[in-house]
């Protein structure tokens, strides 16, 4: 071949490639909304960067001055609107909205469509703003604002892998819709895929380290997977950030719980109590206050604790999970602690609370699964106590099999489901029960001594050894006195005997 | 290649932006800004890492070859200039979380961004240094020789080490549009320079037979370089391993310098001429010396193996090379390089000495001068500088001197073979003789590989292809209006003027044009005689591959002046001596002509004949005789073609050949068809005649003829009817074996015949008009009735009346023959 054309196709190739690597390099950014001025839109876009970041007074700022430039810029006042509405400022949201309605002019179609259907939002025009996302998704189905709309629906619809995906197509469109992360992380949560869903809130903590919301996300995220530091050191950052963040609060008092660590745990709600009762939220703190007695097997001060707090209001609206764990401590209390007659007038109470609830079905129906389950748990504990352990064993399999909830909500269930077993010699079944549990989350210390119990009752003495130093290595900050350590200990003790 | 390196104006624009990229490079180079050490690729949708600087910030964090960056100071990455933007808009020395995923996981890291300014502040200068040192070698070599090829390939040669050196720092970043640029300049330099050192020694010091025979191999060689670097180029955008030349691709650039190296010593030792060995002696040294450790240190130890503190050593010698090379052309007598290594390397050399010592000077007479006078005086500091530095100057201008003396030597002497060839010139009077006397002196003197002389015939050139002479109006026009040499460079400029002017003449410029280049003439150096072009003489390439340069192109006009002048003279010369032998030969055809013509017209019972030759100018071959038929008299008019003398001997040997078979009594058809053999047998077949002969029975007025090709004669008879004669053939002695008819009429009483050349019939008046059959027909109807010579004397004035002044323009023959009454007494006939 001639060289001269070799030579020829050569230059030409390398200019061909310096020029389609620096076009895409040199590109031109593209607008996704209307807007006539450069600065409003970089305003526009670090309104939504902060909104992203929960930063709301930098959104506001942006916004406002992004509005200010650009007078008619309809998109930035809708936001803006969020904005005043999530800072609780109902009346500025409002104006806004109406605002933006006026300004459409020279907006995009979708534009339009968009600021109408939060303007109908805004006015409790639920069916025609449901009537507008519709247009919004058959007319743009890809874009960003629809594709957020969609996921939104595939979550009510539980399809939770649909909701991902429309996730994913928004972020390659958009890689700084931070909080798309947030999403996608509950998302992953909801499907049991705890390290997916880890990562993604380790991106959103990532981009918004200096709100609370991000860091207790990931806090969540870790407990669900088992890794308790990291779930507390993210709920500790969390409340650095906003000491106000009562999730938090809870959400470090279930790890410090889990971890043994019933001290730190009251503590933590003890700190946050005035927030608790300046919010009318005190319920939630003395459920949890209840659920660290049940785990330290505190049980006086938490049948203390449980009388305390009765009788309850008619309208359990707000109360029910607390109302329901009330009496269920209650009656396991006195079950704990021999009181039988206690326990079975405990137990007609609880019961009377849940027909209660059920006639009340159209407003509690969503508490039918934890009745059963809370139902199947005291049969099962009552059977165990009265020497049937066979009694409430079935019962038990049958709710946590159906159980939507997630193998750490399901720990308790499932730990009295082994206790059973052994109480019922049958040790295999009850290992094979821990172990379930064990695959999802290996750390997850009470299952790991129900393993080791179990799997030592049946022989296998290396394997029950394995699960017994798992527990105590999860539970080496755990309080003196902790009965599953002290437990632990014998059994180890038992295993390993002194020389 | 070829063409940039014959542009100069490209070639100095290249040079400037060679240096402007040098600046920049190391302006670039010193200026702090943040990096994270981390190498990405830049035209993909994600950051995924495919280099890490050893010890910077990014290894330093933790982050590895094959991480994406996910998110950069809290910032989601849309795309790799997005991130670039990010990392421009932190500071150098601050800490910034990284968004990192790896195995499908995402951390933070925390990287704490270090600078781009280059650590190695003194070695980078070290580089710069000597890529200025290569550029000022470079350009001065260029500008003081700008045609010859060698120094055209040296020039770019040393632009590129320029670029190479300046860029050389080893930039921790490559995502600033500055590093991109310098890194992607700096790349093609170091590829382009060891084919370029390659081919540098291929046509240095003596053009490699090779090169010759595989015409391919130059262009072949930048092929694998352009691939590498198209590799490059693909890899900093899209690729899988970022921009970076390959080890194996690095070794191949290795062993272009090493074959560069080698084709350079094998020149030196296989060389059998001593006064080349002497020349290249101490190049080669140099560029041994200066090459090898570059070999050893920069591409084996630093780009193979890492070491890149080694690179220093390998850098700095190859000082050498330009510094040897320099030297060694100050010797090469085909390069006229003396002035350079006087005010260039050696005054560079010098300066850097006297400067030194001025320093030096300053601050010890200072000193001193501040001691003595106890003053701490600014005033008295400047004053003794001054007077430093008015004894500075007369001191350099020594030095100079000595300098001067000791490295100017006579170069070839290019004006005493000028004096021999305008001695020589002038006693050549013959035009071949003087070409050759050119030829041998150009040829001996500057050794072209091909010398052709154009031939200039009315202020056009021609070009001698296989014999035949192709005219060159175009390039004739560009020589007349340009008035001096065409180099190609005056080729190109002409080119592109005709392509800007969009002149349709430029498609017939470059076919004129690639007339030279298929012959590989560089040169073409017209001759002229006052304004007029009257030749030129086209050089090709110099067996030594160095181009004319200016000294020898004037030589050549100067030459070429006077081989002008005397091409007009030997032109003048050669035409008096044509027009003497024309003047001659046409004396001598008249001469032949007259002895043709018969001296009396035979006088036949019953008939009356007259007859006439009028010759014009040009003496033709027209005749008219009359032969012996036995029994009958026999009548020949014949016209032979062409003109002059030629036609003459034709005519001659035409009646010798006639008069010989007539005697032979045979008819006029067979007397025809032998001399049609005869003369086609003898004579080319441009050559011919026509003819036309008849047989007279004088008793009878049985008249047998026979025509060849000929003017078929007219007659005319006593009651009126015209007869035109036609029976015959072709000419003769244009077609071989051909057979001529006879026809037989029998003339009566009152009958007129009247044969005629083409001269009265194509006679022409100023209006283009002949005189023609029908006016000769005319003649004849009209005047039928006088005698032969009455009959003659009316047509010639009717012939001369149609032409009027301008007159017949070719000979007229014409033979009456009038036959009379049978009661009537026969006349003498008549020669008019």
């Amino acid at each position: 071949m001639n060289t001269r054309i070799v030579t020829g196709v050569l230059v030409l190739a390398v200019a061909a490639v310096a020029v389609v690597g620096a076009s895409r390099w040199f590109a031109p950014e593209e607008r996704e909304v209307t807007c006539s001025s450069e600065k409003a839109y970089e305003l526009y876009r670090e309104g939504l960067d902060q909104m992203g970041r929960f930063r709301f007074d930098r959104a506001e700022t942006a916004l406002v001055e992004a509005t200010e430039l650009e007078p008619g810029f309809a998109v930035a006042q809708i936001h803006l609107a969020t904005v005043y509405r999530n800072m609780g400022n109902m009346a500025k949201a409002d104006s806004l909205v109406n605002l933006a309605e006026e300004n459409l002019d020279d907006e995009s179609e979708l534009e339009k469509l968009w600021v109408e259907r939060v303007h109908a939002i805004y006015h409790d025009e639920h069916e025609k703003g449901m009537e507008l996302q519709k247009k919004m998704v058959e007319l743009h189905p890809e874009h960003p604002w629809v594709l957020r709309l969609r996921a939104e629906e595939a979550r009510r619809q539980q399809d939770y892998r649909e909701a991902i995906a429309l996730y994913d197509r928004i972020l390659e469109q958009d890689p700084e819709a931070i909080e798309i992360h947030n999403l996608k992380g509950y998302m992953y949560i909801s499907l049991g895929e705890y390290d997916e869903a880890v990562h993604a809130l380790q991106r959103y903590a990532y981009y918004a380290p200096d709100n609370a919301n991000p860091h207790d996300s990931l806090g969540e995220a870790y407990l669900y997977q088992g890794q308790y530091e990291e779930a507390i050191r993210e709920f500790v950052k969390a409340l650095e950030i906003e000491p106000t963040f009562i999730w938090s609060a809870v959400h470090l008092a279930q790890a410090l719980t889990i971890t043994g660590q019933f001290e730190r745990a009251e503590e933590t709600l003890q700190e946050m109590k005035p927030i608790f009762v300046e919010r009318g939220q005190e319920s939630w703190m003395s459920l949890e206050q209840l659920r660290i007695d049940f785990v330290a097997e505190r049980w006086s001060e938490m049948i203390q604790q449980a009388e305390a707090a009765l009788p309850f209001d008619d309208d359990l609206k707000h109360e029910i999970e607390y109302a329901i764990f009330v009496h269920y401590a209650r009656t396991a209390g006195y079950l704990e602690l021999g009181e039988m007659d206690n326990a079975y007038a405990a137990r007609a109470d609880l019961e009377a609370l849940i027909e209660e609830i059920s006639e009340k079905q159209t407003v509690y129906g969503i508490w039918d699964s934890a009745i059963a389950r809370n139902q199947a748990y005291l049969e099962s504990r009552f059977g165990r106590a009265e020497g049937n352990p066979e009694r409430g064993i079935e019962d038990l399999r049958k709710v946590v099999a159906k159980s939507r909830l997630s193998p750490h909500e399901l720990v308790m269930y499932r730990r009295e489901l082994a206790e059973a077993l052994l109480a019922a010699e049958r040790p295999d079944e009850a290992a094979e029960v821990a172990t379930a549990v064990l695959e999802k989350i290996p750390t997850a210390p009470t299952m790991n001594l129900l393993a080791a119990k179990a799997y030592y009752r049946m022989g296998e003495r290396e394997e029950a050894l394995g699960y017994l130093r798992t527990h105590l290595e999860v539970m080496r900050f755990a309080d003196a006195g902790h009965p599953q350590v002290e437990e632990a200990t014998q059994l180890l003790q038992q295993m390993v005997p002194r020389s | 290649m070829a063409q940039f390196l014959s542009s100069r104006r490209l070639l100095i624009s290249w040079g400037v932006f060679a240096l402007l990229v040098g600046i920049f490079s190391a302006y670039d180079a010193t200026r702090p800004r943040p990096t994270d050490g981390a190498l990405w690729l830049l035209g993909g949708d994600e950051i995924r890492i495919v280099g890490i600087e050893p010890g910077g910030p990014a290894a330093e964090a933790g982050l590895e070859v094959g991480d994406r960056i996910e998110g950069i100071g809290r910032q989601a990455i849309r795309d790799p200039r997005h991130a670039a933007q990010l990392l421009q808009s932190q500071t150098v020395g601050g800490t910034v979380p990284y968004l990192v995923r790896r195995d499908g996981a995402v951390r933070e890291m925390q990287v704490r961004l270090s600078s781009t300014r280059i650590a190695d502040v003194r070695t980078y200068v070290v580089y710069c240094g000597i890529g200025l040192i290569y550029l000022l070698a470079g350009a001065y070599i260029y500008w003081r020789s700008p045609n010859l090829v060698a120094a055209r390939l040296f020039y770019v040669l040393c632009t590129l080490f320029l670029i190479y050196f300046c860029s050389a720092s080893e930039r921790s970043v490559f995502y600033y549009w500055s590093d991109l640029f310098i890194r992607n300049m700096g790349t093609l330099a170091s590829l382009l320079v060891p084919p370029l050192f390659f081919h540098f020694f291929l046509v240095f010091p003596r053009r490699r037979s090779l090169l010759d025979r595989y015409p391919w191999a130059i262009p072949a060689l930048y092929v694998v370089p352009l691939g590498f670097y198209l590799d490059f180029s693909w890899n900093q955008f899209f690729g899988s391993r970022g921009a970076a030349i390959s080890a194996t691709q690095q070794m191949t650039l290795g062993m272009f310098f090493t074959a560069g190296l080698a084709s350079l010593v094998t020149t030196y030792v296989g060389s059998r001429d001593p006064d080349l060995r002497q020349r290249v002696k101490f190049l080669t040294l140099g560029t041994v010396l200066g090459t090898l450790p570059f070999l050893v240190f920069n591409i084996a130890l630093a780009k193979l193996m890492g070491q890149t503190q080694v690179s220093l050593l390998g850098a700095v010698p190859m000082v050498l090379v330009p510094v040897s090379f320099g030297y060694s052309i100050a010797r090469y007598r085909l390069m006229d390089i003396e002035v350079f290594i006087r005010r260039s390397l050696i005054y560079a050399i010098l300066t850097g000495l006297t400067v030194g010592a001025y320093l030096v000077l300053v601050v010890l007479v200072g000193n001193t001068v501040l001691n003595i006078s106890g003053q701490n005086s600014q005033l008295v500091a400047i004053v003794a500088t001054l007077l430093i530095a008015a004894a500075f100057a007369p001191a350099r201008e020594r030095i100079q001197g000595f300098l001067e003396r000791r490295f100017f030597r006579e170069k070839h002497d290019l004006q005493r073979a000028l004096q021999d060839l305008s001695r020589a010139i002038p006693h050549t009077l013959q035009r071949e003789t003087l070409v050759e006397l050119v030829r041998d002196r150009v040829t001996r003197l500057l050794h072209p590989r091909d010398f052709v002389f154009l031939p200039g015939n009315g202020g056009q050139l021609h070009f001698p292809v296989n014999g035949e002479d192709v005219p060159l109006p175009y390039f004739s026009r560009m020589l007349e209006r340009r008035g001096s040499a065409a180099t190609p460079e005056a080729v190109q400029s002409e080119l592109m003027r005709l392509a800007r002017r969009n002149d349709a003449s430029r498609d017939a410029f470059r076919d004129e044009v690639l007339l030279f280049q298929e012959r590989n003439l560089e040169l073409a150096v017209p001759a002229f005689a006052g304004e007029r072009l009257v030749g030129a003489i086209a050089l090709g390439t110099k067996r030594s591959e160095v181009a004319y340069d200016g000294a020898e192109i004037d030589m050549l006009q100067i030459v070429a002046g006077q081989m002008g002048v005397q091409l007009e003279n030997t032109r003048l010369y050669d035409e008096a001596v044509e027009r003497k032998r024309l003047e001659e030969e046409l004396g001598m055809a008249r001469e032949i002509q007259q002895r043709l013509l018969p001296h009396d017209v035979p006088s036949i019972a019953g008939f009356d004949l007259a007859a006439v030759n009028l010759p014009s100018a040009q003496v033709s071959g027209d005749y008219f005789d009359f032969v012996s038929f036995g029994d009958c008299q026999g009548m020949v008019v014949a016209d032979v073609s062409g003109k002059g003398l030629p036609a003459s001997l034709l005519a001659s040997n035409l009646q010798a050949s006639i008069r010989a078979l007539a005697s032979s009594s045979i008819s006029p058809g067979s007397v025809l068809r032998i001399v049609n053999d005869t003369l086609h047998a003898s004579t080319d077949e441009a050559r011919f005649a026509t003819a036309f002969l008849l047989c007279l029975h004088p008793e009878t007025g049985r008249l047998t003829y026979s025509n060849a090709g000929h003017n078929p004669p007219i007659l005319r008879r006593a009651n009126g009817e015209i007869l035109w004669l036609d029976a015959g053939a072709t000419p003769l002695g244009a077609f071989p074996n051909m057979d001529y008819d006879e026809d037989v009429i029998t003339l009566e009483p009152g009958d007129c015949l009247v044969l005629f050349t083409d001269g009265i019939t194509e006679a022409e008046n100023d209006q283009g008009e002949f005189f023609g059959d029908e006016g000769l027909q005319d003649l004849v109807e009209r005047c039928c009735e006088e005698t032969a010579q009455g009959l003659l004397q009316r047509l010639r004035d009717a012939v001369d009346e149609h032409t009027g002044p301008v007159g017949a323009a070719d000979d007229m023959t014409v033979l009456v023959v009038r036959m009379l009454s049978k009661k009537a007494e026969p006349q003498e006939g008549s020669l008019a």
